[in-house]
This record gives structure tokens, sequence and C-alpha cells, in this order.
């Protein structure tokens, strides 16, 4: 019994991470058609950020989080502005633009934050036994947090002003501009909800990583895989796919190892290629 | 006009001089290249510039003892050093760079991976490798005279004192859990088997590739057999603190033991309480010797960083090259790797020679005193427990 509640921990753990990010990615898909491959150095840098302000300047955890993700916030309206905007709905040049900022970020970074892993300190030490099963506070916080930020995206796509104006862009962005809503706020506003998001799931998993600029490659790689699998733009798809993701690398990591988890997502993402192309629940904001 | 003159005389005879002092120091001094391939990015960076700062503080060392002399020539130490990201193809495209571009004839590779790859291309252009790294008997072996493993593997680290940590915590289980490269699963074989011989049971193995973020699944398993203790093999850099931290968060309270050298700095960063209690070889608690206590300050006033001990491990490397070239009174790397057996230096460690005859049936392998220590994070102090040496005639 232990033992299966230790992985079903395991694969909420891993999910949450991986649906955080790959709702990031998946908002400025929806809204802009741009995979933004600069994604996961997004997530790099709020890590980074959080290390400076905790580690290097004193900040408490909080505070520092706090920091990193208004840091994060103002780097996404900039990189609209400047790198995005005028290549929306362009899908083969916006998509070498990410993959140009991806390499300019992470090249900055290596020369900057150097080659040796560093790390935030514990912010909730020590371990929880249930059932028993043992399983670390700062995991708990990871799922607990994921949990929360998962459902505020929901509340917020679905209840407010702002998220009704992303969905009205998503479905029909004409009728949205004929409708006095300004594309280029909602295009805004998308990449400031997409990369607070990504930054609220590094600042939450930080303190259990070894911190380097390479950090952000695997978030990256399997949120690409989630909104595939999930449906592209659809954020209970998103949610889906991150589940299914999280689970079989859980499962088939632990029975197996973790390149095997890594191939049976592969199948599972070729599979839905070839029978259902759009995803398991497409456009669905 | 006068004063022409004597102004183009003036050149003339500093041309002269300048030109007679180069000449003179052309005799004397001759460089001596020696490449670097070692991982400078990715999650082997930390040991990999341990190796290259090794490099860096040795060859100063030399340079500034006198260089190396053969016969009449000072030879001075001028490193080509690139970064391998621990990749076997960037290995073998550094080998190929470091021989044919640059023209070295001794380099240190970094890596039982890349070791094996380069393996032919440095033998075949009689090149002498330097490997810091495991890879057991593909790594060094008869058909590649021309490779010297520079660090112990488990074959001589579990022969020395496993026995006495079996015995002291009692262990007659053991899990092995190690990198799925080359590197990862030969060091899992020779510490299986090196562990069959002090009669433990194998649990279970695990592997993964390097710079895995989230090692609970594949931990899991290994922690619910409820072995005694657990090797962490090959895992190195910041993989080791990350595994141990993520194993010891799923209630693993055995004994937990690196076989490879950490690096400490990096560990005590990352996962400091996980340090607490674990045994760690190759780290002394006080310096060995007063050759690494020297070797410590220096790092301590270049690097302007606390030490890292894994520097120990390849700082004789140079200094057995230095000895071997003075002996053969040459830099051929051929008449070298014939003379490399036959001497020995006071290293880091204490006496460093070469041997290892008996187990890879060619002497290629460094020996030298191995330790194995213990980190309080109370104390924040490390007791070492054990230290030995294999047998004279290994």
């Amino acid at each position: 019994m232990a033992f299966y509640l230790q992985i079903a921990v395991n694969g909420a753990v891993i999910s949450c991470l991986y649906v955080l990010v790959a709702l990031g990615l998946n908002l400025i898909l929806g809204i802009m058609h741009i995979v933004n491959f600069a994604q996961g150095t997004i997530f790099m840098l709020a890590a980074l950020t959080l290390f400076v302000f905790n580690v290097s300047l004193g900040l408490n955890y909080i505070l520092a989080s706090l920091l990193s993700v208004m840091a994060i916030a103002v780097l996404g309206v900039v990189m609209e502005r400047l790198f995005f905007r005028r290549l929306r709905g362009q899908f083969l040049p916006s998509l070498v633009m990410s993959l140009g900022l991806l390499l300019v970020i992470e090249g900055v970074a290596w020369l900057n934050f150097g080659i040796v892993s560093q790390a935030v300190p514990p912010v909730f030490p020590g371990v929880v036994q249930f059932l028993g099963a043992s399983v670390s506070k700062e995991r708990l916080v990871i799922i607990a947090g994921g949990l929360v930020l998962i459902a505020g995206l929901f509340l917020f796509i679905r209840y407010t002003r702002a998220g009704k104006a992303i969905r009205a862009v998503e479905q029909d962005p004409e009728g949205a501009v004929l409708q006095g809503i300004d594309l280029d706020d909602v295009t805004r506003l998308v990449f400031i909800v997409s990369f607070v998001l990504t930054a609220l799931a590094a600042v939450l998993v930080a303190p259990t990583l070894a911190l380097d600029p390479s950090i952000g490659e695997t978030p990256l790689l399997k949120g690409l895989v989630i909104i595939v699998l999930g449906g592209m733009g659809s954020v209970t798809g998103t949610l889906l796919g991150g589940l299914i993701i999280g689970f079989t690398e859980s499962i088939v990591g632990t029975f197996y190892d973790p390149v095997a988890a890594s191939l049976v997502s592969g199948v599972f993402l070729m599979a839905i290629l070839i029978f259902r192309p759009s995803g398991l629940l497409p456009y669905r904001m | 006009m006068r004063r022409r003159r004597q102004r183009l005389l003036g050149l003339a005879s500093a041309l002269v001089v300048g030109l007679t002092i180069a000449g003179l120091a052309g005799a004397a001094s001759k460089t001596l290249l020696f490449g670097v391939s070692t991982p400078l990015s990715g999650a082997a960076a930390p040991p990999g510039r341990g190796t290259l700062r090794a490099m860096e503080l040795a060859s100063e060392d030399i340079n500034a003892s006198g260089g190396i002399k053969v016969g009449a020539d000072t030879y001075v130490i001028k490193l080509v050093a690139y970064d391998s990201k621990y990749d076997t193809r960037e290995g073998v495209s550094i080998a190929n760079k470091l021989i044919f571009s640059d023209k070295v004839q001794h380099m240190v590779t970094f890596g039982g991976t890349v070791v094996i790859a380069v393996n032919p291309i440095v033998n075949e252009n009689r090149v002498l490798n330097f490997a810091a790294a495991y890879g057991g008997k593909k790594a060094t072996n008869p058909q590649s005279p021309y490779t010297f493993r520079d660090i112990p593997e488990p074959e001589q680290a579990y022969m020395t004192l496993m026995p006495l940590i079996v015995k002291k915590y009692s262990i007659s289980t053991l899990a092995i859990t190690s990198t799925d490269d080359e590197t990862g699963l030969l060091q899992a074989d020779d510490s299986e088997r090196a562990a069959k011989r002090l009669g433990l049971t194998i649990t279970d193995k695990a592997f993964a590739p390097r710079g895995t973020p989230d090692f609970a699944p594949m931990m899991t398993k290994l922690v619910a057999k409820k072995p005694d203790a657990i090797d962490f093999g090959a895992w190195a850099g910041s993989d080791g603190p990350l595994i141990c931290k993520q194993t010891r968060e799923l209630g693993y309270k055995g004994v937990v033991i690196f076989s490879y050298t950490q690096t400490v700095p990096t560990f005590l960063k990352v996962a400091p309480n996980c340090a607490d209690g674990a045994l760690f070889f190759q780290i002394f608690a006080v310096a060995p010797t007063p050759l690494a206590e020297r070797v410590v300050k220096r790092y301590e006033e270049k690097y302007r960083e606390p030490f890292d001990p894994l520097v120990w491990r390849q700082y004789d490397v140079l200094w057995i090259l230095k000895r071997a070239i003075e002996v053969a009174g040459t830099t051929d790397s051929t008449k070298l790797k014939d003379v490399m057996p036959t001497v020995h230096i006071d290293g880091v460690f204490g006496r460093t020679r070469i041997g290892g005859k008996s187990y890879y049936g060619i002497d290629t392998q460094f020996l030298y005193p191995i330790a194995v220590s213990t980190y309080s994070v109370k104390d924040g102090k490390w007791t070492e427990l054990y230290r030995g040496t294999v047998p004279e005639n290994y």
C-alpha cells in the first residue's frame, strides 16, 4: 500500500510541475499561435532569480519568490512587445525567434551563472509519514501550490473579464476585435499570465532541484509533449495530458527506469498524433 | 644627421640584444602542450572543472619550480583545454583536435564513456592519455597501452576499504544505483562483483541518465527493498547530492555510500543535510600530506573558493609525467608509457605509483592511499574512518 501511495505522490508532483509549464506554453499557443521554445528558459530564469534574491541577497523565500515572479512578469511584457507582437500568427518566424531567444538566454545564463550548480535552501524541510509512505514537505507544497494555481487559472479564464477576453480572442480574433477587445492588450496579458505561471512553478520546485542554466530543458520538452497530447490551446486537455505524462513517468520510472518512462510518453504522443491529431481534448478553454 | 645615426645605432643594438635574449630563451625553454578534455558544462561540470583546476595548479607549480628538464632543454607546460560536455561525440572530436590540430602528445580525458570512445584514436596515434575515469577493463587494458587511469576504481576501493565498512555497519544487503552510460554500467558490474566477493546480497540496481531532475520514481523501488546500504556508483557533480536528497526524502535510513569522489562544495550547497553520516570515498578529513595542504592553499588563493578535494585526485598526474619524462630523457610518448610503471612520486595522498597488472593485465593504474570519510552537519566536520592501499603486487 505504502509503495503504491509513494508512486501516486511521485506522479502528482511530476504532473503539477509539467502542467504548470504546459499551461503557460498552451496559453501563448492558443492566442498567438506561437510555440514558445523559450518557455523553458523562463522557468530557469525564475529559479535563478529566486536564488539571487534568496541566497545572494539574503531575502526570505516568500519575498524572493514574489520579486522573482514580478521580474519574470516584466520580462513577459518586454518579450511580447519586442520580439513576438509583430510575429503574431506567423508560426515559422515566431518558432525561429523563440529558438533564438532560448539559445541567447541560456548562453548568457551559462556565462553569468557559472557551471557549478547552486541550491535554494529547503523552505519546508522534513518528511511526512502517511500510510507508510514518506513524502517530503517540499513535495507536498508543490502539489498543493500546483493545485491552487491550476484552479486559479481555471477561475480566471472562466469568470473574469480579462479571462473572457482571452477566450474570445482564442475562439475568434476578428470577432473579438469587433466587440472592442484590444488584441495587443490581450496578447500582453497572455504573456504575463503564461510567464507568471511558469515562474510560480519554478519558485515552487526550485528548493528541490540543483539549479543550473539547463534546468528548464526537461519542463519545456515535457510541456510540449503534454500540449500535443492534451490538445493545442486546450486548458483541460493540458491538465489531462499532464496527469498522463506525470503518472506514466512515475509508474514506468519506478518499475523500469526514467529512459523507459520517456519512451512510453513518446509512444503515447505518437499514438495521439496518428489516431487523434488534434489531441485528447482540443480547443476548449 | 649624427643624431639620426645614433638613433639607428640604438635601434640596431636593441634589436641585437632582443634577438640574442629570444634566441637564448628559445634554446633553453620549450613548450610541452598538454591536452585537457573535460566537461565544463552540464551535470558533470563540477568534477570536470575540478580536473581542469588540478591541471592548472600542477602545471603552474611545475613551471614555477623550473619546468621539466630534459638534457639541455627545459620544458614549460602549456594547457590546451576543451569542454567535452561529458559527450562521447564531443570527446572524440576534441581528441582529434588535440592530436591533429594542436599536436599534443600527452592529454587527460575525463569520463569513462569518453575515454572508451577515444581509446582507439589515442592509442593508434601513440598519445599518452590520462583517464580521469572509471570504465574498468574497457578503458584500461593491454590493447590500450597509452591509456593510464589516474583515479581509483570501485575494484580498488571495495578491495581496500569495503570489508571494514561492511563490518562496522553490519551490512549484508546492498543496492546499487549509477548512471546509465557505459561508465555507470561498468562501475555497477565491478561494484556488484566486488560486493559479492564480500558475501553481500545485491537487492536491486537502478540506472538513469546524468542530469535527471527527479530520481524519486527510480529510487522508490530501490528503497522499497530495504537494503542495508546503497552505493551511489558513478553519480557525480550535482547529481550525487540530488539523488541522495531525494532518496532520504523517500524515508531511506540505511547507509549511504559514495564510492565516486564527490565535489564537496557542490554537495554541501545542493544537499547539505544528506551529507550527514554518508560515507564518502577518497575524501580525507584533513590534508593527508604537507603537499596536499599546499595544494589547498594554492587553490583557495587562486580561485577564491572553498577547496574541492576532488582536485587532489588529478594533481599528481603532471608530476608523474614530469618524473617519467626526466627519467626517460625524452617527451616521446612511446618511451614514456614504458617508463611510467617504473616511476613513483611523493604525491598529494602519499606514495603514488602505477600498477594494476594483476587485475587489468597491464600496469596503467595509478595507485595511492584511499580513504573513506563521513561528515557531520552539526559540527561541520569530516571524520576519516579508514585509509588503506592495495597490495604492493596488485
